[in-house]
Order: structure tokens, then C-alpha cells, then sequence
């Protein structure tokens, strides 16, 4: 079918009353968690992902998309207004954003911050509609050689992504990884790890830990940190941004969006990754801008808040053609298909046009209403940074148990939870990152099975590794970014004067 | 009363030798592959392999560097970590013995009160509010078998939803 | 992996608040036929009906139909809840153990017989008391059509000549799908190599890339790649051709021995009254007959085979112990294999 004749298929599921409705309910939860400092775009996907186990597949999409798009885009308002990022891919909008705030000009910030945001967010669904479909078909040719060379490379994309903590980086992945060997083996359907219990041969699910690491391990940082809340003084004027400064910005966020959408590609890459670098490059590459970047220009909110969801878009290519999560959000969307029974991968484009087309057309105008809401309701949303997150928090952990339970009815998926959370403190003050956790426990079972598959598909053979150039070269890549971070590691370290 | 936690790092690689021993030891007896393949203890043990390898990385690293992480952790500090998690535990665990909703609601009034809401009145208000909403979209509507009390149940006593007929 | 419930979906709407909110107008229009049986007071409540898969695919579709027609015949709502995990012995386990009033009917698939050979949990069908099958899709035999074989007999003189050769996909290790292969390999005395996927569709995929030789599968999951695409169906494992192509033999008519496939079915706790396993029976049976649920099945390409209580029971049992064989043959689950 022509792209046409697909997006009237998935806009005929979008443009219903109930999943509209779902749209602007998800962009407005999102929007509101956004604004509250701590609460990230995965933790809320996380704890509200068992919402939609009811629904059908695409409405709970449209749920969950909105609320990714409305949590990336609001982490700017606190940056701009208190300082504090929203989400962690906002960290890079305090730096032009707080600054403006400070001269009296949040109104500006917020309102070029929103405009960013759409445009970033809609360049990258289009981004998306037009290269995952060609992606799809080209994977859906691969064998089992191909994709366990994919999953290596996604796997070693964690060491490129773990910043300063390399080491901890892959231990995060390699964790992961364990922990999803857990349950029936997949080639001798031997229970393995499972200690007797029923529930575990199925495996450690991977919802239940990801709601646990990042929504009640978060929670239990805050309350280690004191849940105390923040002043805003600033009255919000003028969100209406003025043609001086779009036409001031246009390039730079166009710039910002499609390389933000790339960078979202990457996987284990998020929202985070791709404004820093989107604000770094367009430092480099603008007029001026070495000088007046970090001192309120709306060029640089313009760059962050364009390249953090633009991220969005970039990180379902993955996830939908190689069924590969982008970024932490896309994966526990990997995970809410599959509790659908609807497995991510280059075959969902031929099992579930309708919806693959509907999450596209769903997500650019989940982008629509955000520009809207934003608009017409930043000075509201502002105000929501004073929420006491005293009422808060105890009311996320409750969701948070009770979405886990809600997955399958078994209250071992509950303590799972409980010690993933745990686990998910212990490991964000240690500095291990989450990411690469999530990458593991998605990409260590694709790795194993694909890799165990071709050795029986070859006789034990290795040659199926390298004999065909595709495979050789994903795994050459593979390597390549696994040694380049060490290499790099080692050459600052010799160019430091000691 | 305070504590002084020292060379976490080392700790820390300590325990991952420690479990990736474990999953040598708990996959002995997986049965090996068809032929020539890779049988179910090899995945697993690759992985603790470079686990173990790693936390020899980490281990070093942290003996040859002379800042060591070191926390001091008070005693108000220890309570700020295992107050949340004692209440998450006391109420999972008792969840099977009291029901869903009377759990939820004591331990929202409760946390409530240990973040700082002062007042019982209204933390009680939005509790009970919260876990009927949580019974019914959950447990009513989507058929989540939430925990019935073994000891009250209250759940017996709450009305059905009156959806029959509407649809 | 074992057993994944792999029929194609389709996105037709279904809706949860169906399976709460309807039965309501069957109240009002009164079902006179049924009031003398509910004599004892059944049902009281709303009727439970615990699906051990996921929510859409086949197991699951097949039983929301159940339900909400279900409706029509007993004075009563039918809900369906999904409890997944465990190769689909979580949801078994939920049936079996609630209370043996006939408020719970556990929907059982193929798997409730093979799951506890291989190790994955030790329940059997003699935690139920057997209600209804309503549903059997045999296995079929498919191929690329570009192979040097173009009919079963060709194929199984192909892999006597080239032992170890050809290889089978299926859509998980333990699945249906991968005993059948192994059944009909051990009967026809050929030595093939079974390669399991995550689901049906990649296995499929994998005859059309040329990783694997063929694949087994049901007649309606490969059915695209077949009638549009590049493979070639050799011959169904059911007792009667498949509607779906009847151009292609069966196992039997080739005078091979072998019917095996996949199966749906209803069974109460062991331990409910007869009265009532009756009359759930009846209702369901009832539904089998409708014209809505044949068309709906023949639509989805679900095979129709209806067993009642008595039948259904020896019919688990005879597949209880042929699985035994198939899978201690394999060398599955609770040993190890080395060959």
C-alpha cells in the first residue's frame, strides 16, 4: 500500500473520539509531570503503562506517546523558571533558559521552548514516517546472523552512552542481561534461574523492573534527598512568541531537529544526549553564539529543547523496525506492545500497518497539541512546580506496585518491582547509569537467541559470522564502538599534563 | 550516631564476583545444546564472566586511586532510606492479609504524614479516594486480581460497579 | 517461548468495557428455557473466564467471542481475564485452583498437555473437569516453493537421502508446532534439525529468507506467504484438508500416521458439580452452533471441532500421553541432551 493509503489507515484509528481524547489526556499528564522536578518522561510511563493493558494496542499508544512528547517538552519549565531541569533532557534549557528567566524574559524562553519543541518533535515524525517503513523492509530480510550482529552493536552503543562511569556502564548492561536470562531458556526451554518458582519460567518481567528502577527507585532518591518543593516568584507574560524571535530561531532549530532526531536513533542515546549535543553543536556553528550562549540567548533554548524531542521521533526508528529501544521511554513501549502480544521488529510493519501508521500520525499530533497547550496554558503550568510532592510521591509508589501487579496478577511481579527499585537507588548513588540496564534486559535475550540459532542453523560453524559482508560489518561496527570510548578514555588521559 | 561507609567501589565489585560465582554455581546442572550448540548454562556464564572481569576493573581502579568514594551516613540518613522502603515492604507484604484497599489506604495516610502532610483529615481524604479509584479502574474494570484480606476484607462490602446496563 | 500464541491478529475492537458492561439486556429479555436450570442457584455471580495468554492473540479472541455470546444464553455476565506466564500454566493454575462452583472456567489450550513433560510446571488436565473443545488447527508442512520438492513424498525421500539437512523452523522450542515436526519426523523415520523463533511470524520469515528448509505452522498463519508469496504448502497433519487449501493432501492420505495440531477447549476446577459442568456446557455449546460464532471462527481461519465433557476428557488424556513420548524423544526440559 502507498504511504498515503497507510497514514488514512492509522489516522482513521487516531482521529477517534476516545483516542483523541487519550492524546490530550497523555499530553496533559505529561505536561503536568514534566513540570515537577524529578518526575521524568520514563518514570510516568513507567507507573502509568498499566493503564493501557486494557485498551487496545494503538489507544494505549496514543496514551503513552503523549505522555513522552508532553514530559520531554515541560522538563524546560522549571529550567527556565526555578533553575531545576524538568527531565534530565531539559539540562541543557537552563543554560540560556534560567538566564533569560532572570531578566525578566521567562515568558520568551518558554514560549521559543515550546515552538522548539513542536518543531523538533514533528521533524522527527516525519523523519520517522519516511525512513522507518524503508528501514523495515530492508530488515525484514535479515536472518539470525543479522540480527544477533545488531544486537552485539546495540550492545556496545552502552559503553559509547555511559559517560564518565564506562565501566559501570557495561557492569549496568551486562546486569541487565542477566537478569533477562532468568526463565525458560529459549532454545532447550529449560527453566533456568527460576528456583523453584512457577511465576519466574516465564521470566523476570520486564515492565515490572523498569517501573521499579525508575519510578519507585526514584521516588526512594527524592525522599533520601528531602521532598521539599520549590518557590516560584516569576509571574508568566507574553507565551506568544513574536516573528522577530521565530524568525531568529528557525534555523537553528530546524538544524537542531534533525540532528536531534538521529541522535534519538542511537540506541540507549536519549533526550538527554541529543539537547547536549544539539546545544554544544549549535555553540560551535552559530553567529555569536560562543559569546552569548549560557547567557540567555533563545537561540541555545532553541537548540536544547528542539534536539530533546526531536530524540523522541529518532528513538522509535529503532524500536519499531528493529524492535531495539531508542531510549528508555521506547522501551517500556516495546514492552506494552508485547503485552498485547504484538512483538516490535521489521515484521510489525507487515502484521500491524494500521498500527505502525497510527503511532506515526498519533505522535505528530500528540507534537499539535503540545504546541497548542503550551501556548495557551505555560502560565498554568508554571504554577505546578509549587505542587507539594508530598501528596505526590506516596501516591506514585502505590501506582507503581499496582502497575506491576496489574501485569499479570502475580505478586511476585510486585516484589520484583520493590526490588528493582531498590536496586534502581542503590545504582543511581553509585552513578551506575539505568540505560544501559534497560538496553540489557531488551537486547541480551536477541543476542542469545539469534546467536544460539545460527550456530545450530551452521552446525556450530563460525563462518556464518563473517561469511556474509551485512553481518561482518555490523559486528567490525560493533567492536569499533565498544574499543573507541577506551581509546579515547586513554588519549585524553595522556593529553592531561599530569 | 553517624556511620562511615568506605570503598563502596571495592564493595561493590566484591558482591558482582560474588553473584557472577552464583550463576556458575546455579547453572551446573543446565542441560548442554543439539550437536555442536552453545548449550543454557553459556550465555549466563559469558555474562558473569565479563561481570567478574569488570569488577576486577573496578576493584583496581579503586585501590590505585587515592580518593575512594566514602559516605558518612547518619543516622537521620539511614532512616531517610529504610523508612520508604520499610513501608513499601510492610505494604506488600501485608497486602494479602488485609486486602488491597485497606492496605492502600494505611499506607497513604502513613507516608503521607512521613513526607509532611500534617493533616489526617485530608491525607485520609485523598487516600481513601485514591485506592477506591485504583480498586475500581484496576481491580473492577481491567479484573486485576487484587489481594482479597484473609483477615477483613473490605472489598466485600464495596458495591459493584454499575456498568451492567449502561454499555 | 513454548506455546506462543501466535495467530495473526486482526484490529478488530475489543473493547474491555464489553466484557464488564454487556449481559445486562440479557436479563431483560429473559431466557425462560434456563430458569429451570438454575434451580440450585447458578450462576450467582459473574462468570470468570481465565484466558492463559495474552490479550490478542487467537487464545484470547476465541474466548472474548465465547464470552460476550455466552451472555446471550445464561442469565449472567462472562468476563475474560488474561493470567499469562509460565508457557501458560500461570492461567491454568488460577483456574484450577478457584473455587469449583462453576463461576471459573479455565480456557485450556494444547499446552495444558505438554507443559508438565516438559518441566515447566506439574499441572496436567486432571486438575479440570473437561466442559468443551471448540477448536482444533492441525499442523501443516510448508515449504519454499524454489526447493527440489514439491510433494511430501519428494520432501521425505529429499531428507532420507540428505540426512540432517533439512531444517525446521517453528514458532518456539516446545511449542505445538515444533512436536508436531518432531512427530512427524520420528513417524516417517527422517532426521531433520528443528530451529525455534520467537513466534510465528519470523519462523515463516525464515523459509522465505532461505535460513530454514521449511517450517510448520498452522494452514491460516502461513497462509499469506503461500497463496502471495513464495512457499509452498506440502500437506496439513489434520484428519480432513484444510478449507483453507484444499488443493493440499493430508498426512493421512499419504497413508502417514500422524494427526497433531493445536487445540482449544473449556474446563472447570476438578471437583465441580456434573449439574453444573452441564449446564455451562449447554450454554457453550450453544454458542458453538451459532451461526455468529462459526462465522466468526471460519473468518479468523480457526478450525471448528467440537468434543463434549466425556470425549474432551479422553481426548486430553490420549494427548497427554503421546506428548510424553514426543518430548522425551526430543530430550526437552528436565534433562540434558547431548545430540
Amino acid at each position: 500500500m502507498s504511504l498515503v493509503g497507510n497514514l488514512l489507515q492509522g489516522a482513521a484509528l487516531v482521529f477517534q473520539p476516545f483516542a483523541l481524547t487519550l492524546i490530550v489526556t497523555g499530553v496533559l499528564i505529561g505536561m503536568t509531570m514534566g513540570s515537577l522536578p524529578g518526575m521524568t518522561a520514563t518514570m510516568t510511563v513507567a507507573v502509568l503503562v498499566s493503564f493501557t493493558f486494557g485498551m487496545e494496542p494503538a489507544e494505549g499508544m496514543m496514551l503513552l506517546l503523549g505522555i513522552y512528547g508532553g514530559a520531554l517538552y515541560a522538563g524546560s519549565i522549571p529550567a527556565i523558571l526555578i533553575r531545576t531541569p524538568g527531565t534530565p533532557s531539559a539540562a541543557a534549557t537552563v543554560f540560556d533558559g534560567f538566564p533569560l528567566a532572570e531578566r525578566g524574559f521567562a515568558g520568551r524562553a518558554i514560549a521559543v521552548a515550546t515552538v522548539a519543541s513542536f518543531v523538533g518533535g514533528a521533524v522527527s515524525v516525519v523523519l520517522l514516517t519516511l525512513l522507518a517503513p524503508q528501514i523495515a523492509s530492508v530488515a525484514v530480510q535479515f536472518g539470525s546472523a543479522e540480527f544477533f550482529a545488531l544486537a552485539v552493536f546495540g550492545l556496545t552503543i552502552i559503553a559509547s552512552v555511559s559517560g564518565d562511569s564506562l565501566v559501570k556502564g557495561l557492569l549496568s548492561g551486562l546486569l541487565g542481561m542477566l537478569l533477562a536470562t532468568v526463565g525458560l531458556d529459549p532454545v532447550l526451554a529449560y527453566p533456568r534461574f527460576s528456583f523453584g518458582f512457577e511465576a519466574l519460567t516465564s521470566g523476570i518481567q520486564f515492565i515490572a523492573v523498569m517501573i521499579g528502577l525508575f519510578g519507585i527507585g526514584e521516588g526512594l532518591l527524592r525522599y533520601q534527598r528531602g521532598i521539599g518543593s520549590e518557590e516560584v516568584s516569576q509571574e508568566l507574560t507574553g507565551v506568544i512568541p513574536d516573528w522577530e524571535d521565530l524568525s531568529e530561531i528557525r534555523n537553528v532549530t530546524l538544524g537542531s531537529s534533525v540532528a536531534g532526531a538521529f541522535i534519538g536513533a542511537i540506541p540507549g542515546a536519549g533526550g538527554d544526549i541529543a539537547s547536549f549535543v544539539t546545544y554544544n553543536e549549535a555553540k560551535r556553528w552559530l553567529k555569536g553564539a560562543k559569546s552569548s550562549f549560557g547567557d540567555g540567548d533563545i537561540r541555545g533554548v532553541a537548540a536544547a529543547e528542539s534536539g530533546n524531542n526531536a530524540s523522541t521521533g529518532g528513538a522509535l526508528i529503532p524500536t519499531l523496525t528493529l524492535g531495539i529501544p531508542g531510549d528508555s521511554v521506547t522501551a517500556i513501549l516495546i514492552g506494552a506492545l508485547m503485552v498485547h502480544g504484538i512483538r516490535p521488529g521489521p515484521g510489525l510493519f507487515q502484521d500491524e500497518p494500521a498500527l505502525v501508521y497510527a503511532i506515526f500520525v498519533g505522535f505528530f499530533t500528540v507534537y499539535v497539541v503540545i504546541l497548542v497547550l503550551g501556548l495557551v496554558g505555560a502560565r498554568y503550568w508554571a504554577r505546578l512546580i509549587d505542587f507539594p510532592a508530598r501528596y505526590l510521591w506516596p501516591a506514585i509508589l502505590v501506582l507503581s506496585l499496582v502497575g506491576s501487579l496489574a501485569l499479570r496478577g502475580n505478586m511476585l511481579d510486585v516484589w520484583v518491582a520493590l526490588g528493582a527499585g531498590v536496586l534502581g537507588y542503590v545504582m543511581r548513588v553509585e552513578d551506575y547509569p539505568l540505560a544501559p540496564m534497560v538496553l540489557g534486559l531488551i537486547l541480551g535475550p536477541i543476542a542469545e537467541v539469534n546467536l544460539r540459532r545460527s550456530l545450530q542453523l551452521s552446525g556450530g560453524s563460525l563462518d556464518i559470522f563473517y561469511s556474509e559482508p551485512l553481518t561482518l560489518g555490523i559486528l567490525i561496527l560493533a567492536v569499533a564502538s565498544l574499543v573507541f570510548p577506551f581509546v579515547q578514555a586513554w588519549r585524553e588521559r595522556k593529553s592531561e599534563p599530569a | 550516631m553517624s556511620l562511615q561507609i568506605r570503598h563502596t567501589d571495592k564493595v561493590a565489585a566484591v558482591l558482582l564476583v560474588g553473584l557472577a560465582v552464583g550463576v556458575f554455581v546455579a547453572s551446573r546442572d543446565f542441560p548442554s545444546g543439539f550437536g555442536d550448540s552453545p548449550g543454557a548454562a553459556f550465555f549466563p556464564r559469558l555474562i558473569a564472566s565479563v561481570i567478574a572481569l569488570l569488577a576486577g576493573v573496578l576493584f583496581v581502579r579503586s585501590a590505585a586511586s587515592s580518593d575512594a568514594r566514602s559516605y558518612d551516613v547518619s543516622a537521620t540518613d539511614a532512616g531517610r532510606f529504610a523508612v520508604p522502603v520499610g513501608l513499601l515492604v510492610a505494604y506488600v507484604a501485608l497486602m494479602p492479609i488485609v486486602g488491597f484497599v485497606l492496605d492502600t489506604v494505611a499506607f497513604l495516610v502513613v507516608t503521607m504524614r512521613y513526607s509532611g502532610v500534617e493533616s489526617y483529615s485530608r491525607s485520609g481524604t485523598l487516600a481513601v479516594a485514591l485506592s477506591l479509584a485504583l480498586y475500581y479502574v484496576f481491580g473492577e474494570f481491567l479484573h486485576v486480581p487484587f489481594p482479597e484480606g484473609s483477615v477483613v476484607s473490605v472489598a466485600r462490602w464495596l458495591p459493584s460497579l454499575p456498568l451492567a446496563g449502561v454499555v | 517461548m513454548v506455546g506462543d500464541d501466535n495467530d495473526t491478529r486482526t484490529t478488530e475492537r475489543r473493547t474491555f468495557l464489553k466484557a464488564v458492561g454487556t449481559g445486562s439486556a440479557v436479563g431483560l429479555a429473559g431466557m425462560p428455557g434456563y430458569l429451570d436450570a438454575r434451580q440450585d442457584g447458578f450462576p450467582s455471580s459473574d462468570i470468570e473466564m481465565i484466558v492463559p495468554w495474552a490479550a490478542g492473540g487467537g487464545t484470547d479472541r476465541t474466548a472474548r467471542q465465547l464470552a460476550s455470546l455466552a451472555e446471550n444464553q445464561m442469565d449472567t455476565s462472562f468476563f475474560v481475564s488474561n493470567v499469562t506466564g509460565g508457557s501458560g500454566s500461570a492461567g491454568f493454575r488460577r483456574a484450577a485452583n478457584a473455587e469449583a462452583d462453576g463461576h471459573t472456567v479455565g480456557v485450556l489450550t494444547v499446552e495444558i498437555c505438554t507443559i508438565s513433560h516438559l518441566g515447566i510446571a506439574n499441572i496436567t488436565p486432571d486438575a479440570f473437569a473437561p466442559v468443551m473443545q471448540y477448536n482444533f488447527d492441525p499442523a501443516s508442512l510448508t515449504v519454499h516453493q524454489d526447493a527440489p520438492y514439491s510433494t511430501i513424498e519428494e520432501f521425505i525421500s529429499y531428507a532420507e537421502e540428505n540426512p540432517g539437512e533439512i531444517r525446521i523452523s517453528n514458532s518456539g522450542i516446545g511449542a505445538i508446532w515444533h512436536l508436531s515436526a518432531a512427530q512427524f519426523a520420528q513417524n516417517v523415520g527422517i532426521e531433520v534439525e528443528h530451529i525455534g523463533y520467537d513466534g510465528g511470524a519470523p519462523a515463516t520469515q525464515a523459509v522465505v529468507n532461505g535460513e530454514v528448509e521449511a517450517t510448520t505452522a498452522s494452514p491460516a498463519e502461513v497462509a499469506p506467504q503461500v497463496q502471495d508469496g513464495p512457499l509452498n504448502m506440502l500437506a496439513v497433519f489434520g484428519e480432513e484438508r484444510s478449507d483453507l487449501f484444499p488443493e493440499v493432501p493430508t498426512l493421512r492420505e499419504r497413508d502417514i500416521d500422524v494427526t497433531i495440531g493445536a487445540w482449544r477447549g473449556l474446563g472447570v476446577p476438578a471437583g465441580t458439580p456434573n449439574q453444573r459442568v452441564q449446564e455451562l456446557h449447554d450454554a457453550y455449546r450453544s454458542v458453538y452452533e451459532s451461526d455468529e460464532f462459526q462465522n466468526f471462527m471460519n473468518q479468523n481461519g480457526f478450525g471448528l471441532v467440537y468434543r463434549g465433557p466425556q470425549e474432551y476428557g479422553q481426548f486430553m488424556q490420549s494427548e497427554l500421553d503421546r506428548f510424553e513420548g514426543i518430548v522425551d524423544q526430543l530430550g526437552l526440559g528436565r534433562g540434558g541432551n547431548d545430540g
